[in-house]
């Protein structure tokens, strides 16, 4: 079928076929193909135009955005032939959405940002410069998406694959940007706005400090990622991208990996840098003596998991033993595979029939996952070895967490400015010195949030890890009066309902 | 006849394996994350001078004349 056979409400509704399509997770060559099965012919001004139609037919102007990118995306595909596009350029991959995100940041630097400072600087008097730049700053503000992604979701897979101070070096760059362009836009909307070089100093400073961290991104940190990172991993860290959110772009599609794509990272095992970065990895692991240290002790023996009914296999599932002299990066290579593909019981079971048995009472998976998500505190525990290993999954997290970050060790977890008050706390907690911690912060003026730390030790004493408590404290901070179930009627002197 | 040069063009965990002064004298002209543990056995051998000049916004001349003062010849350099 040719594009003439089609009017352009039939190549109107393959767009959205095709759309939808994309939408529910399909394969992205695939759409290609039947992108180019009904428009072979078509040349860019006839796609404008039928996108045209769909937008003055009120299409949702996200799915617009979307049509533009998988658009330029089949277009960039059918100058190099029939060849499969790769993976880092398919709408929705982690990369993919990094580098649209650099490319909005850079033309909103050198298309409005900096254009605008020049002509500012000649005609101070124009207000309309100043205010494009404060819009053009707060904008780029929101860079923070972009760099909070990056922190939680891909440093974390570098760090599996033992490249550990790279992003530590540059989550520290990222804190410096976020200051400078707060800094910048701090000036531009104070009155009076200070002295006109001053101004322009900051905000060259921020602008060539973002553009310097995006070759870095694009040269340095992808290159090294493909590398090591497995079509498993992108997904992965994809999943929990929407959580955090984006920098200046629409949500970008959704992407998981072909099926050849995942063969093909299969046969690319053992690559040599990754090579080289186990050696590393291990050399330092045993020089700090990182081997694992079990106690070995008597426990009183209870059954935990509780299996009803009569299924109950006779042995119980032994955990895999730790590998002796297991070094620090097989540890860690070990927590992820556990992470990914759980240990398999050979038996499965609806998550209301899987118990655990307290002293006090029995409770089954499903209460237990809904008692944790309604708490109203935000829990994450990091283990006797100072691996982050689980997290409350409350959907109004003050600090969102993401599932790569668990099996992660807790140094790799904080902003380099905090990582030393974090250790600090730990350090105390394993000697024994200290049992709790907390602090509080005024998020934005407007949040005020309760964090605290407790050590957590059994009834021998023993340091089982690190459990974080935080919450946001504003309601209950401007709470006064009472409320008492029996008198409902009496005036409570209500607090104003905060957001969440 | 021993020369020595500093290509552009080549990792610079490369260079700096057979340049022993070369650590320093990129830590004295301003890349001094050089020397945090753990980077040059990754990023160095990612990056080189390039690529190096472009991310720290060090220009390529300022490295250039620091390794000619010390009787380095250069490759692949644009000046």
């Amino acid at each position: 079928m040719t594009n003439k056979t089609l009017t352009s409400v039939q190549r109107q509704k393959k767009i959205v076929e095709i759309l939808n399509f994309l939408h529910e997770g399909g394969d992205f060559d695939k759409a290609k193909k039947m992108f180019d099965e009904s428009f072979s012919s078509v040349d860019v001004s006839e796609i404008t135009s039928a996108e045209r139609e769909l937008i003055s037919s009120g299409l949702n102007p996200m799915e617009i955005q979307n049509l533009c990118n998988v658009h330029a995306a089949v277009f960039k595909g059918s100058i190099t032939g029939n060849e499969s596009t790769p993976a880092f350029e398919k709408p929705g991959h982690p990369v993919a959405t990094m580098k649209l995100e650099n490319l909005v940041m850079s033309s909103l630097i050198n298309d409005e940002l900096l254009p605008c400072l020049k002509k500012w600087q000649q005609n101070g008097k124009n207000e309309e410069y100043l205010e494009r730049m404060q819009k053009a700053l707060k904008d780029l503000m929101t860079i923070d998406k972009h760099y909070s992604r990056k922190e939680n979701n891909i440093f974390p897979l570098m760090d599996k694959y033992g490249i550990t101070a790279p992003p530590k070096v540059m989550w520290g760059v990222d804190d410096e940007i976020r200051g400078w362009i707060k800094d910048a836009y701090k000036m531009v909307t104070s009155d009076p706005v200070p002295d006109k070089y001053k101004v322009e100093a900051a905000i060259e400073k921020a602008c060539k400090e973002v553009l310097e961290m995006i070759f870095k991104e694009e040269e340095i940190m992808i290159p090294m990622l493909d590398e090591v990172a497995t079509p498993e991993d992108w997904y992965m860290a994809e999943q929990d991208e929407k959580d955090i959110g984006y920098t200046l772009i629409a949500q970008p599609l959704p992407w998981k990996p072909t099926d050849k794509e995942l063969a093909e990272g299969k046969k690319k095992k053992n690559p040599k840098i990754a090579d080289e970065l186990n050696k590393m990895a291990q050399g330092l692991a045993d020089a700090d003596g990182l081997e694992a240290k079990d106690h070995h002790r008597e426990k009183k023996q209870i059954p935990i998991v509780d299996v009803t009914p009569s299924l109950q296999p006779k042995e119980k599932p032994a955990p895999k033993p730790a590998k002796e002299h297991m070094s620090m990066h097989e540890k860690i290579r070990q927590r992820s595979e556990h992470k990914l593909d759980p240990v398999k019981t050979g038996l499965e079971l609806p998550s209301d029939e899987i118990n655990v048995r307290f002293e006090t009472g029995r409770l089954n998976l499903d209460e237990l996952t809904a008692l944790f998500n309604i708490l109203p505190v935000d829990l994450t525990f990091v283990d006797a070895t100072d691996h982050v290993k689980w997290f409350s999954n409350s959907p109004n997290r003050v600090f969102p967490r993401t599932k790569v970050v668990i099996g992660r060790a807790v140094v790799n977890c904080h902003p380099p400015k905090s990582v030393d008050k974090v250790l600090e706390i730990l350090k105390e907690f394993h000697e024994g010195t200290s049992d709790s911690n907390e602090f509080w912060i005024n998020l934005h003026g407007k949040t005020f949030v309760y964090i605290r730390y407790y050590a957590l030790r059994d009834e021998d004493g023993h340091y089982l890890g690190c459990l974080e408590v935080s919450q946001d404290v504003t309601h209950i901070r401007a709470l006064d009066g009472e409320k008492r179930l029996l008198e409902q009627k009496t005036k409570a002197k209500e607090a104003p309902e905060t957001e969440k | 006849m021993s020369q020595k040069v500093i290509d552009f063009e080549v990792p610079i965990h490369q260079l700096a394996q057979e340049y022993p002064d070369f650590v320093d004298i990129m830590y004295s002209i301003g890349f001094t994350k050089i020397k945090v543990p753990g980077m040059l056995n990754t990023v160095g051998k990612i990056i080189n001078l390039k690529k190096g000049s472009k991310a720290m916004g060090i220009p390529q001349d300022k490295i250039a004349q620091a390794f000619e003062e010390r009787g380095y010849e250069l490759k692949n350099y644009d000046q």
